[in-house]
């Protein structure tokens, strides 16, 4: 029993590493990465943190850095977003510190620095939460090309959104995007590869 | 209530309420609620007051009654009073003893034609199952008033009445008489998914069968947490993520399915009093055009569900 676990575990570790570098390379190669030449997405920005303190791009750059546009009156996309994010740093292991995560608010009025500190209790600590003037939302989102508008609702309002995730490289050019439609798996490969060469 | 009827007002009221008693009175559409839950009043207005056209149409909030809130209606003002409640409910947990107490609307309504006037309220449990709940109600007109504002007394016939406030009688939904108000619509799956601390809002998902012979329509609903319960679609355009309320409910087509999911349509729990948290369970209802309100317990599924069951999507 012993010598025979001792035998599988290698082989299915091994099994695993090699279908994940399949998956990855299936996924990963028909789309090409856009490097060669900077795509205008991204950019300088001046916001404040989910801890109240002044917060710009300096702050995501040295590591490669995954950005994500949202609001926290969102029943879906952006809890379930966060969480994905949540597990994916928790799967990428000792990597995920040389990752940055940031969530930006497209609804300022309501996401003050502390309820997004609240909010982002549930997630993983490493996720940042920027707010910020209407002006500089709107600075930051035409930076990342990112759509956002208000829907009224009855006496109150919601928020249309860009639902990309951003993943940019450790000099804040961009590198590729993933989304909440993606599979856990296709994701994951996607934040390693931005670890590795990002 | 004003009512500003003068003596010959009240003579004519009295004779044409004598000489044409086919005359239909103003009811609710739907005259039946569950106990200790929000109710959506359609008042029907039928006819004007002895062939005039109705002004105003003016509606008494009960006492027990809470959280009223007019729908409101094009062409016409709207005007709400407000008053302290004779005692002090709780909604939410939180302690209520002031609100609506009266709606107004003011327009135009031809003698000849028919019009609805809808509010939203919440029937505490001042009044116990079986009760009914009287809204007394007065159309104005250029020259006199309808008032529909009597109330039978115990054992007193409604229908003796000639000009009776337009009553909602309660009736329990939980367990057996639960089908029996849903008439033939089968409620599946209910649930929701809990949600971060501070989150204002939660989202429901469900599935409503619609097994009998007649369409009918998904109006409303409440939610225990929820300031109120409303229904939204999301879709996705692009990359852009958007959501928007639904107009006027959900109609269920005989042998059709409407399918509240994640990426779909959803109810949405708006104002939470308190995170949802996994595995708990919370009763709120749906309200149907025809079946009326249906009660149906929502069980809380951890953050990162996109279904009722446990499995990964995609
Ligand atoms: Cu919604």
């Amino acid at each position: 029993m012993i010598l025979k676990r001792s035998l599988l575990l290698p082989l299915s570790v091994f099994l695993v590493a090699a279908l994940t570098l399949l998956v990855t390379v299936l996924l990963l190669v028909p789309e090409p990465q856009q490097n060669q030449s900077r795509v205008p997405i991204g950019g300088p920005f001046r916001l404040t943190s989910h801890e109240g303190k002044p917060f710009t791009e300096a702050d995501l750059k040295g590591k490669p850095f995954a950005v994500f546009f949202g609001f926290t009156h969102c029943p879906e996309v952006c809890p379930t977003t966060l969480y994905d994010l949540t597990q994916d740093l928790q799967a990428l292991g000792p990597d995920a510190d040389k990752l940055n995560v940031a969530f930006i608010t497209v609804d300022p009025a309501r996401d003050t620095p502390e309820l997004l500190k609240s909010y982002l209790s549930s997630f993983d600590p490493r996720i940042v939460g920027l707010t910020g003037t209407e002006e500089e939302i709107a600075a930051v989102a035409k930076e990342y090309k990112v759509y956002f508008r208000k829907v009224p609702t009855d006496g109150d309002y919601t928020m249309d959104h860009t639902a990309t995730i951003f993943l940019m490289d450790s000099k804040g050019d961009f590198y590729g995007t993933s989304n909440f439609q993606e599979s856990d798996e296709v994701r994951r490969s996607k934040l390693q590869q931005l670890v590795k060469n990002g | 209530m004003t009512s500003s009827s003068s003596a010959g007002a009240l003579v004519a009221a009295a004779l044409l309420a004598v000489s044409t008693p086919a005359l239909a009175h103003v009811t609710f559409e739907t005259a039946r609620a569950a106990p200790n839950a929000t109710y959506k009043g359609v008042l029907r207005i039928p006819h004007g007051c002895n062939g005039q056209p109705t002004l105003k149409v003016q509606v008494r909030i009960p006492e027990g009654v809470i959280d009223a809130r007019p729908m409101p209606k094009a062409g016409w003002t709207l005007e709400t009073a407000r008053a302290p409640y004779a005692k002090t409910y709780r909604q939410h947990g939180e302690p209520v003893s002031e609100g609506v107490t009266g709606i107004t609307w003011s327009g135009s309504l031809e003698d000849g034609h028919y019009d609805e006037f809808v509010f939203q309220a919440r029937i505490t449990d001042a009044f116990a199952a079986g009760s009914t709940v009287h809204f007394p109600v007065v159309q104005t007109c250029a020259n006199g008033t309808e008032e529909w504002t009597q109330i039978p007394a115990a054992e007193q016939d409604p229908h003796s009445l000639s000009h009776p406030a337009p009553g909602v009688t309660l009736v329990a939904a939980p367990g057996a008489s639960a089908s029996a108000t849903a008439g033939s619509l089968a409620i599946e799956q209910p649930w929701s998914r809990a949600t971060p601390p501070g989150a204002k809002v939660g989202g429901g998902y469900l599935r409503i069968t619609n097994k009998g012979q007649e369409p009918d329509r998904l109006v409303g609903g409440s939610f225990p947490l929820a300031g109120r319960v409303e229904m939204h679609e999301m879709s996705l355009d692009g990359t852009v993520m958007r959501m928007k309320p639904v107009q006027g409910g959900l109609a269920i087509e005989p042998g059709r399915t409407l399918e509240f999911k994640p990426g779909g349509y959803h109810l949405m729990f708006m104002d939470l009093k308190e995170p949802l948290r996994a595995g708990q369970t919370h009763k709120g209802t749906l309200v149907f055009e025809k079946a009326g309100t249906v009660e149906v317990e929502y069980a809380v599924r951890p953050m990162g569900a996109q279904g009722a069951a446990e499995h990964k999507h995609h």
